[in-house]
């Protein structure tokens, strides 16, 4: 993992403490502990936040994983 | 391996408490904090917020927590600091029972949850405040007055609030409602923390507001602080998320909230002249169930724009029921409104009825959203087949029998197909109701049942608090009317 994908791990693990790095990266959001639309939108706001990315709630369903989100987040360095 | 004498010792250390929350607990914190919200203390107002019903004050709920922890373990150490999830509502009347999580020398975890549906979160760290009072705490301003209706100011607006506010729980009250908490905490803390609600509910973001996160940090320096101090730190607006800082009365921190989207309008009896043509219904009489609000209402709106005559049925929202009434009147429309309960004999409430209706719209709903913690509760499926089955059922058969002809409209939902996380039960009483339709139509010629399946639209059931993607519901209905309305040929 480089920085930003400790950073962005970070994130993950703010918004849902109490979950591994392993959960995290072998979930679908939805199955994640915890997960509620009012917690994905506190994703939203921290990614925001760390990365200064803006996406809204639809983008992040659609892309559904940790995984996916850290390659976006690649092609986009 | 644990035996059965350790499960049982577990289960007592992690059940703290358990409460049932009643309407004369809300309305007693809502007093005493100034979270005069109506989503908290306003029943009719709440049914139409994300909500549905009112909702106990998480800061009344956290308070609690923290009292029934002090309560039960007599010798804590010193706060230094806590933050707290308000992930899903708590509804009067529900069983709340709060857990020790987990409980260390240096840190503390509690849950609440409702059926093991856990509904909020707090994470304790126990030790010596080391925070110093905020510099951007303006001491010179005079504290705010609590106000007794919350203001609703715009996002924009929103951006650039800050200001002090006056506590309103007392000092005795701090120290009687949450006595074992204010001898941890200080009563100070006790009200500054009530006043973070009133801050949230009644001033920023205020009506449209919903509590969602609170960061503390103890910090002695404020403690002489007589007032909470607020500044707006940073919004969302494509989120409908507010940060504020706060800090007064020994605490200083962050509070997270949203800005919920009001309540959905319907169409306008004015906007609507253009789309039906003035004779188009003329001659039918529509009695429209659930008619005093969302798709009820625009039905209503729609029928009554092309010169049918409407009976809107309202089960207990009647001043929602007389505005559309008004509405439709002043536009020149036919209205009347009649109390109806889904869930009783509809012969008995259909009894005094002026005008048989030729046609009828089936609205009724419990509410649909409500957190659980399994895939399927019995209990729920009955509360849907109750009234998108058997009141269905009830409400055919009784208007048949006045009028053989009658065509009905029965509205299914995509979830049927699509099966959203969370709506089992409504959707399975939804494919029920569709099958019962099914069979009327083969069964009780002439009469006609429509049944559609509707896509998301804006009502108060759907409401979320983000911004979501709603169907046209006028492009959506009218299309169903005009079928509808077209029977009998």
């Amino acid at each position: 993992m480089n920085n930003d994908d400790d950073r962005l791990m970070n994130c993950f693990l703010t918004i849902f403490p109490g979950t591994t790095r392993d959960e995290i990266k072998g979930s679908k959001f939805e199955d994640l502990p915890g997960w509620d639309s009012l917690r994905g939108v506190t994703l939203l706001a921290v990614l925001d936040d760390e990365f200064g990315v803006q996406m809204d709630m639809d983008e992040l369903l659609e892309l559904g994983t940790f995984d996916a989100i850290e390659r976006q987040f690649a092609r986009a360095r | 391996m644990p035996g059965p004498a350790d499960a049982v010792e577990e289960k007592e250390l992690t059940r703290l408490a358990q409460r049932i929350f009643g309407p004369a607990d809300q309305r007693q914190f809502a007093s005493v904090s100034g979270d005069q919200n109506p989503i908290h203390v306003d029943a009719l107002s709440a049914r139409r917020t994300q909500g549905g019903a009112p909702v106990v004050h998480g800061i009344n709920l956290l308070l609690w927590s923290f009292d029934s922890l002090a309560s039960a373990l007599l010798d804590l150490p010193p706060l230094r600091s806590f933050s707290a999830k308000f992930s899903r509502f708590v509804y009067l009347g529900e069983q709340v029972e709060l857990r020790l999580v987990q409980q260390e020398p240096h840190c503390s975890r509690l849950s609440f949850s409702v059926d093991n549906d856990i509904r909020s979160e707090i994470a304790i760290e126990f030790g010596d405040p080391e925070r110093h009072l905020p510099p951007w705490v303006d001491r010179s301003l005079a504290p705010q007055s609590p106000a007794s209706a919350a203001l609703d100011p715009s996002l924009e607006q929103i951006a650039e609030r800050g200001g002090n506010l006056a506590f309103c729980m007392t000092t005795e009250q701090a120290a009687t409602l949450f006595p074992s908490a204010a001898r941890w905490l200080g009563v100070r803390r006790i009200m500054s923390l009530a006043a973070s609600s009133y801050l949230v509910g009644m001033v920023c973001p205020g009506l449209h507001s919903l509590y969602s996160e609170l960061s503390i940090e103890t910090c002695p320096d404020s403690d002489a602080l007589d007032f909470l101090a607020y500044r707006v730190s940073k919004t969302y607006p494509r989120l409908r998320l507010v940060k504020q800082e706060i800090a007064g009365g020994g605490i200083t921190g962050t509070v997270t909230c949203f800005v919920r989207t009001p309540p959905a309008q319907q169409a306008t009896m004015e906007s609507l002249a253009g789309l039906v043509d003035p004779a188009e219904f003329t001659g039918s009489v529509a009695l429209i169930v659930g008619g005093s609000r969302g798709l009820g209402e625009l039905t209503a709106k729609l029928i009554a724009t092309g010169g049918g005559r409407v009976l809107i049925t309202w089960q207990s929202g009647s001043e929602d029921a007389e505005r559309v009434a008004r509405e439709i009147r002043s536009a020149g429309g036919a209205c009347a409104t009649l109390a109806y309960d889904a869930q009783k004999p509809a012969e008995e409430q259909l009894a005094g009825l002026a005008h048989v209706p030729t046609h009828a719209y089936y609205f009724a709903t419990p509410p649909i959203f409500r957190s659980q913690a399994e895939l399927f509760s019995r209990e729920r499926l009955k509360e849907f087949l109750a009234i998108y089955v058997e009141g269905f059922w009830q409400l055919s058969q009784a208007l048949r029998a006045r009028c053989p002809e009658l065509s009905m409209f029965y509205p299914s939902s995509v979830a049927v197909a699509e099966r959203p996380r969370g709506m089992t039960e409504y959707s399975m009483a939804k494919a029920a109701g569709e099958i019962l339709c099914a069979d009327m139509n083969v069964s009780l010629a002439p009469m006609r049942v429509i049944a559609v399946r509707l896509p998301r639209l804006p009502t108060d059931q759907t409401a979320s608090v983000t911004a979501a993607k709603f169907a046209d519901p006028v492009d959506t209905m009218l299309p169903i009317v005009r079928e509808v309305q077209s029977w009998p040929r």
